[in-house]
């Protein structure tokens, strides 16, 4: 077992034993240990002792030795685990390279519901422009908690975004969450007003819908949670999206028969003839 | 007891995808032969996606079996388990690769393994070979002294060893597919007497690992002899290589090899007889693609025949491509990872990929035009570097779901494969986003339609396309059609950005234009591995694929993210293998098809996948 030593954290060259002493501090619950490694994190000597530049370089930011430290963080489930995270938000040395920005961006979906810091840092990078933004959008929705999903639901009527991005949102993180009910939610009320009319109805049928070979270029394709496993709360939302959709949205025939099927899902999931 | 001694050995690792990992890992491998432990369980290998560790000392990770005293129905047992040391935590279990070797222990390896299915994931792959180290075989079929034809009865191709008068066919096997599948994937093999030696691979069965400079039939056994004159300053680099790849027994006497065009407008070129590998060239205008095959038979034309092969014979087709390697507009958003040189290296060591199809990739000259701020690189034919100077979303983290994505647009021209490098993807992955002209290919007198979407191609005869079984090969059963499953076009250019774009461009782009925009994304970070490594070059393989129609095939599709479909592990482009030697029904290839999802072993376009993109307007028609 590796001992907590802050001096390895120091001076220590050695990559791999870097890394196991920096993540017995991640792994800690006590908050000086935690102030221990944020202390580290934070300098720019130890993240290249690390790793080098060149792994910044040449790998994604998921396989670099920082991101096994990142996710010793957000495992941990400790506050003071979470303040590490957190603070790391408000690093300029931290953030100055866009693989780290990466990393938090999808470590602090783990804090719930996210707290303002998180929020901001997400909001900042998920302007119109900015490379982050679809990891942003996917994290809010995999954090789920009010203020993500309000961010979420700001993101997709904020100007300066493609349609074709907004689609793209909402064949993967709405259709990955399109059981959970804050998400139907902001999704009805983007619905009613809001979302640009063009594209109402392909949020209609990601609700509804799943054309994987259609909608997705990527070998990896986004799955949607069974309908079977929505609550009685989702299922009267879904259901409550579909009627509003079948009167005041322009559907496609395909589109409509989508909405109309799920309605028969609904029916059978709720006993109704 | 002919089979007296095996050597087991394993050779190295390879790490896979696995799109929820964090970090590296400390991987610790255990392995066991025969109930004695093998390697050094205690040795630390840190594994990287994509990339591989070998087993060294290649001493203490071998293991030979004395087998002289195993009888019928006895077994060695050969394991691998990996486990993933955590310093803090508690250890992860990595999968294990378990093979029983059966008496009387005749079947030679030499094969990546996949680990088993640990929480959702598969981790790895192993190298396994299992070689004979000492056999005694009484029946000598080394010479044609020692072996005669028995003309006994009509059509007789038996052989009978006159040592021991026991009736023995050679078994003697050109697989279409390189590198060979594993036994247990092919036809079944006759089973021979078991003092007859036992059989083994030829170099021609193996991987050819990707590499710049390699010539065009590195790859042996190719779906397609082209048309090529003998007097191509290239042709013993171009001509079609048809090789054996496997016989049974090791000490048949190869002198009597005899090599034949049975039909079909081929020529064969070079010695023909003694030797295991022909060369091959097709002749005639090349109208269109014509089938032939060539035998291969005992001593003459009249000898017993040993084996057949199957090909199309057309005229080299080609494609022209642009690679446009993006860089975003700050330093951070750079594409640092590939070179113009790598992209070079990349598409170098396609050409062996797509000559096995007939298919030539020709850089497209600047000089016919460049857009978008496009230089062309010096020396480099074909290859440009755009600098963005907004939009860095459109190299950095690039959404693949976003359709259509503004970047593959740039430095386009109608008809010619755009190769688009960008610095990373949402994904983390490379795709093939714009694939226009595909339903074009339902006129194909190949083609089948099935319900408003699905195109099918079509094809009869035997052998079988990859050997999918019944293969028609050499006692195998009768081959019935083979059906493949295309992937869907896309279309693009109505969109208010694309119609933005097309009016900035000089001249305007027309619809026509956008239909002919064939482009993949390739992600400069991908995964651990450099650029500057030969084997990213399976994603320009695999992506143009794509956008010539294919989908996945075997284990593609499907990556190492459980779970699966109901329909796993069957093939996305529907062409799959029965269940034979002991495995369920599965894709075929599993693992050795460039549609499959295995970077080191995936390097095979079959029969009906080159009909496919040979056919496909990017291969027949001008830009």
């Amino acid at each position: 077992m590796t001992q907590k030593n802050p001096q390895v954290l120091y001076n220590s060259q050695n990559r791999q034993e870097l890394l196991k002493t920096a993540l017995e501090y991640a792994r800690s619950p006590l908050q000086e240990d935690q102030d221990v490694l944020l202390r580290f994190l934070r300098t720019e000597g130890f993240l290249t002792r690390l790793d080098s530049p060149q792994d910044y370089q040449q790998m994604e930011p998921r396989h670099l030795r920082l991101a096994r430290i990142i996710k010793a963080l957000m495992d941990n489930g400790s506050q003071a685990a979470q303040r590490t995270l957190l603070a790391l938000t408000q690093s300029p040395t931290f953030t100055e390279d866009e693989g780290r920005v990466e990393l938090l961006i999808e470590a602090l979906v783990v804090i719930r519901p996210a707290p303002p810091e998180a929020i901001r840092f997400w909001d900042q990078y998920s302007q119109p422009d900015c490379p982050e933004v679809h990891m942003v959008m996917d994290a809010l929705a995999d954090n789920g908690s009010e203020p993500a999903i309000s961010l979420f639901e700001k993101k997709m009527t904020t100007p300066g975004f493609e349609p074709e991005e907004l689609v793209a949102w909402m064949r993967d993180p709405v259709l990955r969450h399109r059981n959970d009910p804050l998400m139907l939610k902001a999704c009805q009320r983007l619905l009613v007003g809001g979302l640009p009319e063009e594209i109402r109805a392909d949020l209609v049928e990601a609700l509804c819908d799943y054309r994987p070979d259609h909608w997705y270029a990527a070998d990896l394709k986004p799955q949607p949670p069974p309908r079977s496993s929505a609550t009685k709360e989702a299922r009267d939302l879904l259901r409550a999206i579909c009627n509003y959709a079948l009167e005041h949205v322009t559907l496609s025939p395909r589109q409509r028969a989508a909405v109309e099927a799920a309605l028969k899902e609904l029916d059978l999931l709720d006993g109704r003839k | 007891m002919p089979v007296l001694r095996i050597r087991v050995s394993f050779l190295e690792v390879y790490v896979l995808d696995d799109a929820d990992a964090w970090g590296t890992g400390e991987w610790f491998m255990r392995a066991t032969v025969d109930g004695r432990n093998v390697g050094d369980p205690e040795h630390e290998f840190e594994a990287r996606e994509h990339r591989t560790f070998q087993l060294e000392p290649r001493e203490r990770w071998t293991c030979d079996v004395d087998v002289s005293a195993k009888g019928p129905g006895d077994t060695v047992l050969v394991t691998f388990r990996g486990t993933e040391r955590d310093p803090v935590g508690s250890d992860e279990d990595l999968g294990e690769v378990r093979m029983l070797l059966r008496h009387p222990f005749r079947q030679e390896v030499d094969h990546w393994y996949q680990s088993s299915i640990v929480d959702g994931k598969r981790h790895y792959n192993v190298r396994i070979a299992v070689t004979i180290v000492e056999e005694h075989a009484t029946t000598s079929l080394a010479g044609f002294d020692d072996l005669r034809v028995s003309r006994g009865h009509a059509s007789a191709t038996t052989f009978t060893a006159t040592t021991a008068g026991t009736a023995v066919t050679p078994r003697v096997e050109i697989c279409p597919v390189i590198p060979v599948p594993e036994w247990r994937r092919l036809p079944p093999r006759p089973a021979f007497p078991p003092t007859v030696a036992s059989g083994t691979d030829t170099p021609e069965a193996a991987r050819v690992p990707p590499a710049a400079g390699r010539p065009w039939n590195a790859l042996p056994n190719p779906a397609v002899i082209p048309i090529i004159s003998p007097t191509d300053p290239e042709f013993e680099n171009k001509a079609a290589r048809i090789a054996v790849t496997h016989y049974i027994p090791r000490n048949l006497d190869l002198s009597y090899l005899f090599w034949r065009v049975a039909s079909g407008p081929v020529r064969l070129s070079g010695p023909t007889t003694g030797t295991t590998v022909v060369k091959a060239y097709g002749t005639g205008s090349g109208a269109s693609d014509e089938e032939a095959l060539i035998e291969l038979r005992w001593r003459d034309a009249s000898g017993p025949l040993l084996g057949t092969y199957r090909a199309w014979v057309g005229r080299v087709k080609r494609i022209h491509y642009r690679a446009n390697i993006v860089s975003g507009p700050t330093n951070n958003s750079r594409v640092t990872n590939v070179t113009p040189d790598d992209v070079a290296m990349h598409i170098d060591c396609c050409k062996m990929y797509f000559w096995q199809a007939g298919i030539e990739l020709v850089p497209d000259d600047a000089a016919n035009g460049t857009w978008d701020g496009a230089v062309p690189v010096p020396g480099r034919p074909g290859i440009f570097t755009i600098r963005l100077t907004a939009h860095a979303g459109w190299t950095r983290r690039v959404n693949l779901n976003v359709f259509p994505l503004p970047v593959t647009r740039l430095n386009f021209r109608p008809g010619v494969l755009n190769m688009v490098y960008v610095h990373s993807t949402r994904q983390r992955c490379a795709a093939a986003v714009d694939r226009p002209g595909l339903r074009a290919l339902s006129a194909q007198p190949w083609a089948v339609t099935r319900g408003a979407d699905d195109v099918l191609a079509r094809l009869a005869g035997s052998p079988s396309t990859s050997w999918v079984q019944p293969s028609g090969y050499m006692g195998d059963g009768t081959p019935g059609e083979i059906q493949m499953l295309l992937i869907f076009e896309s279309r693009r250019g109505t969109n208010a950005s694309d119609r933005a774009y097309a009016r900035t461009r000089t001249p305007h782009l027309t619809q026509n234009d956008w239909d002919r925009l064939y482009a993949f994304v390739v992600p400069s970070i991908w995964s651990s591995l450099p650029g500057s490594d030969p084997l990213f070059s399976y994603n320009v393989a695999h992506e143009t694929g794509h956008v010539l129609g294919l989908r996945h095939r075997g284990n593609g599709g499907y990556p190492n993210n459980p779970p699966y479909p109901a329909s796993y592990p069957l093939s996305n482009d529907e062409v799959n293998n029965p269940a034979v030697n002991g495995l369920v029904r599965h894709g075929h290839p599993f693992l050795e098809n460039i549609m499959t999802y295995d970077v080191l072993l995936s390097q095979d376009f079959d029969l009906i996948q080159a009909m496919v993109i040979r056919s496909h307007p990017l291969a027949n028609t001008a830009p």
